[in-house]
């Protein structure tokens, strides 16, 4: 955990934005398997050097997206399968990331064929077994 | 009870004074020794070893009293004490407890070998052993509180010194003259009266004004000091005022001299 | 939840203190909400010492007040002191006790009081028992004023610069047991601090004093929203008038291009209508720090 995720505060990008993320891309390319056991809020907190309200808002985000679920009393723990949103929420998340992305892309100014191409490796280097499957 | 954690956390680190004082024993104790022979010289002995104690004994009260809270706030550690749950009466009385404290041990450990010796008792009976122990505590006392004031007012570097010195030096002219107005009749014992009185009064006003000092200076050195410098200013009218309603019943009560009253001595 | 733990842990009014003719403190008002991680950063002589000693009861404001818990800090210090930890900006404990004496003394001070938590504290940090507080090394005694600090289970902790002059591992260490405080038991926590890098994860809300006036008092997640570095190649000339809508604290400009740091907006409009070729940067919290001191050091000279 400690090297996979990383968060840098001199970022634009809220703290707990950056571990969403990080924890998101940590699940999509396998780095997290799902079912297993996501360190303590305390620990990952004092990990990264952060505010534990920061890791504890993070992963309120990714136990909503259904990245993430509680176990009662137990702890936090990868969902054992990708979420099944409804296609109305799934279009409203790639949305919000889209855009993201986009402006990230318009700020270093790339053109859409290339930040498309740039989308594609990405694509590919996290999930190899499921690139090109079904959208 | 937060006292007693005060008095405890002075004690620590001024053991060098209790090894001071027993190291002047010694040489005490080879003065006696060699002066077993003679018993006069003997006596003589005792005496000045009494005296050595009594004066270390004020000087531990007085280096205690300058250094006590005014060099806690010159190196910035009075904090430590404000920022635990203890009471303000608490510090300054930890504090003063443990400067008496600290000037009688020195001051007995002076004093340990004629005491083991037996000397003291065959020179100084117990009532007088007891009174030398009452003047040591008085002394220390006055001479703590007043280094104490004194410490402050220096320390602080502030314009309220010259009320400071305005205020004492109104003080020693005013006592000078009632004293000159009870000679002027020859009443000594009223004078050695007024003398105590001025002490006595003087005293109050000097623990009261080293407990505001504490209590509403705490760590701004120059609040306390203008604490200090009106309390002590109101003490010290205070006690010539009841110095001058003394010296004044004591004028009435006894007849005057003619010949050396001062109203004719300035005729002259 | 009883009374007292809805009530704010500080709440500074209109705080003024001065030193003769130097205004070391200028109507300073500022509150911390219950389980924040407030920073207050400032030059050496911005005010930060004084405010520090009002906020603790060490010394009555010229005017306005101060309330930690709901209570009146100068009037009920003893009290308050059961429920505040401090750890101060120099090491105050007397230098002639030792690590048990001063676990002794303060175990004696406060009923609730944690001797195996304080203990076990001492034995992570390495910190020895028998030697006196005066010949323990910086890093040492910031860790044992830590523990001190922790003792009694603070719900409001002061922190005055408690990282100064440690070394990277000191640091981290005294970093390290702050989170874990703030995960197990959500203490408020009052810091000041030089160490923006270090702070800049932790600190939910910062304020930053200049010349005794607060001049920014914010939350840390909105305070980068606001605040952008906008920088150009050499030869771009900008006009002021580009950057204006954007609130520009301080524009530079030299041989290698130029740089200004806004204060509103976002600027990613100033990259779409205005001027595609600009560069827009986060700020980190130093550079926002250097940026806002040092417009306001240029605008007092």
């Amino acid at each position: 955990m400690k090297s996979l995720l990383q968060v840098d505060p001199s970022e634009a990008a809220p703290l707990w934005r950056q571990i969403e993320e990080g924890v998101r891309r940590l699940v999509a390319s396998g780095g997290l398997s799902a079912g297993g056991l996501m360190p303590s809020v305390r620990d990952l907190a004092r990990e990264l050097g952060v505010n534990p309200n920061t890791v504890v808002k993070a992963y309120q985000h990714l136990v909503e997206a259904g990245v993430l679920s509680v176990r009662r009393g137990d702890g936090t723990y990868v969902a054992d399968s990708p979420p099944g949103f409804k296609a109305s929420e799934r279009a409203a998340l790639l949305r919000e990331g889209a855009l993201r992305y986009a402006s990230t892309a318009l700020t270093t100014g790339a053109d859409l064929p290339e930040a498309t191409t740039c989308l594609g490796a990405a694509w590919k280097s996290l999930k190899p077994s499921r690139a090109g499957g079904k959208s | 009870m937060t006292a007693l954690a005060v008095f405890r956390r002075e004690w620590t680190g001024r053991r060098n004074v209790i090894l001071l004082a027993l190291g002047m024993g010694f040489i005490q104790l080879l003065g006696l020794h060699f002066g077993t022979d003679a018993g006069a010289l003997h006596d003589k002995a005792v005496v000045m070893t009494v005296g050595t104690g009594t004066g270390l004994a004020w000087v531990v009260a007085a280096l205690f009293g300058a250094t006590m809270v005014g060099r806690d706030l010159e190196e910035r550690r009075f904090g430590f004490l404000l920022n635990h749950p203890i009471r303000l009466g608490d510090i300054f009385a930890g504090k003063v407890g443990a400067g008496l404290c600290l000037a009688l041990l020195s001051g007995l450990l002076v004093c340990l070998p004629p005491l083991l010796m037996g000397g003291v008792w065959r020179v100084f009976s117990l009532r007088e052993a007891g009174s030398v122990a009452g003047v040591w505590l008085a002394g220390s006392l006055v001479l703590l509180l007043l280094f104490h004031a004194v410490s402050i007012q220096v320390r602080s570097r502030s314009l309220w010194l010259v009320l400071d010195l305005a205020a004492w030096s109104a003080f020693v002219w005013g006592a000078r003259i009632l004293s000159l107005r009870l000679i002027a009749v020859g009443a000594f014992a009223g004078m050695f009266r007024l003398w105590l009185v001025l002490l006595v009064v003087v005293t109050v006003g000097l623990g009261i004004a080293g407990y505001l000092q504490v209590a509403e200076g705490r760590a701004d050195l120059q609040r306390g000091h203008r604490w200090v410098s009106t309390t002590l200013a109101i003490s010290l009218g205070v006690a010539l005022l009841i110095g001058w309603v003394q010296v004044a019943w004591v004028l009435r009560s006894r007849p005057a001299v003619p010949q050396i009253q001062p109203g004719s001595a300035r005729g002259r | 939840m009883t009374i007292t733990q809805a009530l704010r842990p500080v709440d500074c009014r209109n705080l003024s203190v001065r030193y003769g003719r130097i205004q070391a403190l200028d109507q300073a008002s500022f509150t911390v909400e219950s389980g924040q991680v407030y920073a207050l950063l400032g030059r050496n002589g911005s005010g930060k010492t004084s405010l520090v000693r009002c906020l603790l009861g060490h010394q009555k404001p010229l005017t306005g007040r101060v309330e930690l818990l709901g209570q009146d800090v100068w009037s009920s210090r003893t009290a308050l002191m059961q429920r505040v930890g401090v750890v101060s900006e120099e090491p105050d404990a007397p230098p002639a006790m030792t690590a048990r004496q001063l676990l002794n003394f303060c175990a004696g001070l406060y009923p609730k009081w944690d001797s195996a938590a304080a203990d076990e504290r001492l034995k992570r940090f390495r910190v020895p028992m028998e030697v006196p507080f005066g010949k323990l090394s910086r890093g040492q005694k910031a860790q044992l004023s830590l523990t001190l600090a922790l003792g009694p289970g603070p719900e409001l902790l002061v922190l005055d610069d408690p990282t100064l002059g440690l070394d990277p591992v000191a640091r981290r260490e005294v970093y390290d047991e702050l989170l874990s405080e703030l995960a197990d038991r959500g203490t408020t926590i009052f810091i000041t601090t030089h160490d923006l890098a270090g702070i800049e994860g932790i600190a939910d809300r910062v304020g930053i004093l200049h010349g005794g006036r607060l001049l920014l008092d914010e939350k840390l997640e909105d305070l980068k929203a606001r605040y952008h570095k906008v920088t150009w190649a050499p030869f771009q000339a900008l006009s002021p008038a580009d950057l204006a809508p954007y609130a520009p604290l301080r524009i530079r400009e030299g041989g290698l291009g130029g740089e200004a740091v806004v204060s509103q907006g976002d600027p990613r409009h100033l990259l779409d209508a205005v001027r595609p070729d600009l560069k827009v940067h986060a700020l980190s919290l130093e550079e926002l720090f250097v940026a806002l001191v040092g417009a306001e050091s240029e605008v007092a000279s």
